[in-house]
């Protein structure tokens, strides 16, 4: 027992059964078959199982199976010719829809989100100049009126120099206390009420204005020039955010066709590929 | 009809089959759909199941025949019923069960053999039984030394013809079969006492 253990295993005797052991492997299985009992019980174990495996006979099919031309007829390539191409043709072109949807639809969000950046920056831009207008028209209104000051005797002087620190107040006073928005509109008007008050507080003031009114004019048509222009952005900005506003508005449009038009094309494909 | 005319006879029949000829095809069928049905039987343990697989199979190798490249026809037949199975069973996460003794009913009347009264009444009970238990012996057997005892030891095939339609080794056919026989050994031995006397195992004649 113990050497047919160690010599053949049940893959040897199962394959000696069935003849499957090569003639060399035969010839010594048969030698130790002579000499070993246990092997022989062994064998005659195992052809024992085969022959009861192999007694019962296989069971009857319940029909036959033969091929009628039919069941073998070549349906498919006939499909295949009339149904995938459009299939494919709305597959493809549903993708391509999908595609340009999501590119169109990434630059407007990419264009959305840069255009109150760059409408933004030049918007700064000009409230700094805003700010910075009316500082510099005061700067230089005083220099010009420091200039013609200087011309005339004490008494215009006087006088002019109270009008100039009216004037100045009035102009200072708007510019310090001006929120930003407010910026926009309030240097302009308060540059022309104090322009409009310089005149009469002269004339209150000075008998003799004929030649007083000549340079308030003057400073008056200079400074009322040198202010305008930094205003006049002012005027054109609702303009600029109505077409900003037009423009987002149609960037919108062809990412929405688009994307109407992927949803269709889908449903068209979702359609033909249930009919298949 | 001696083996190598069967054998002539098959190679002519498939040439046939594959030039298109159906009745050619058809002849192979007759001749092999038993073992066919079987195997799926098998596999599949379920009647019906294994009568649409074979179907389906014997199908398939018609319209493939022309990967047919030669060797054992019958491998190649049973090995596309064989994948036919397998695929059903994935499909359907079907397992293989013990209770074959339910269709014992259902196989005496699709027997023609048994239906015409070919062996006495005794010898069908006897049959009978001897089918219940090999088969629910057989079926507590792991599936892959199941499906190379059924394909050696039910239908016949050679060691490389078992190999090639499970497409695996040789020595591994040799392997499960061992095994799977000293299984079936050890289980058959346990219920000793329902066989037929000539099948008892372990009697103590000489080899």
């Amino acid at each position: 027992m113990t050497q047919m253990q160690a010599t053949w295993r049940d893959i040897d005797v199962s394959a000696y059964v069935d003849g499957e052991l090569d003639p060399a492997a035969q010839a010594a299985f048969e030698m130790a078959l002579d000499q070993d009992h246990a092997l022989r019980q062994k064998v005659k174990e195992m052809r024992e199982v085969v022959a009861l495996v192999r007694a019962v006979p296989l069971r009857e099919p319940p029909r036959n199976y033969l091929l009628t031309p039919s069941m073998v007829a070549e349906k498919p390539p006939q499909r295949a010719r009339r149904r995938p191409m459009p299939l494919l043709f709305m597959r493809l072109a549903t993708s391509l829809a999908a595609v340009a949807f999501v590119i169109t639809a990434g630059l407007t969000v990419l264009n959305r989100g840069l255009t109150p950046m760059m409408t933004q920056a030049p918007r700064a831009a000009e409230d700094m100049l805003m700010v910075e207008a009316p500082q510099a028209v005061v700067v230089e209104v005083e220099v010009a009126k420091e200039a013609e000051a200087m011309t005339f005797d004490g008494l215009a002087e006087s006088v002019e120099e109270d009008v100039r620190t009216e004037k100045l107040v009035e102009i200072e006073e708007p510019v310090a206390a001006m929120a930003p928005p407010a910026l926009e509109a309030a240097p302009e008007e308060e540059e022309v009420l104090a322009l409009e008050a310089v005149p009469a507080a002269a004339a209150e003031a000075q008998p003799e204005p004929a030649v007083e009114d000549d340079i308030a004019t003057v400073a008056e048509v200079e400074a009322a020039e040198r202010i305008r222009p930094a205003a006049e952005p002012i005027v054109e900005e609702q303009p600029q955010v109505a077409l900003d506003r037009a423009l987002q508005t149609s960037n919108w449009q062809l990412p929405a066709i688009l994307g109407a038009m992927t949803l269709l094309l889908a449903a068209i494909t979702y359609w033909i590929s249930r009919r298949r | 009809m001696n083996a190598m005319t069967e054998t002539w006879d098959e190679a002519a029949l498939v040439e046939r089959a594959q030039k298109g000829n159906l009745d050619a095809f058809n002849a192979l069928i007759l001749h092999y759909q038993t073992q066919v049905y079987n195997l799926a039987w098998h596999l599949l343990h379920d009647g019906a199941a294994a009568d649409d697989a074979t179907q389906e199979a014997f199908i398939s190798a018609y319209k493939g025949l022309a990967k047919f490249r030669g060797g054992s026809f019958r491998a190649w037949l049973l090995r596309i019923v064989a994948n036919a199975c397998y695929d059903e069973l994935r499909r359907h996460k079907r397992r293989p069960t013990i209770s074959w003794e339910e269709f014992g009913d259902m196989d005496d009347e699709a027997n023609p053999h048994l239906a015409n009264g070919g062996p006495l009444p005794e010898q069908t009970v006897q049959q009978q039984e001897l089918r219940a238990l090999l088969e629910r012996t057989l079926a507590k057997l792991p599936e892959e030394q199941r499906t190379v005892i059924v394909l050696v030891d039910r239908m016949g095939l050679a060691y490389q013809e078992a190999a090639d339609t499970l497409n695996i080794q040789l020595g591994t056919v040799k392997s499960r079969l061992a095994r799977g026989r000293a299984q079936m050994q050890q289980l058959l031995q346990e219920e000793r006492e329902l066989l037929p006397h000539r099948y008892r195992l372990n009697s103590e004649d000489e080899v």
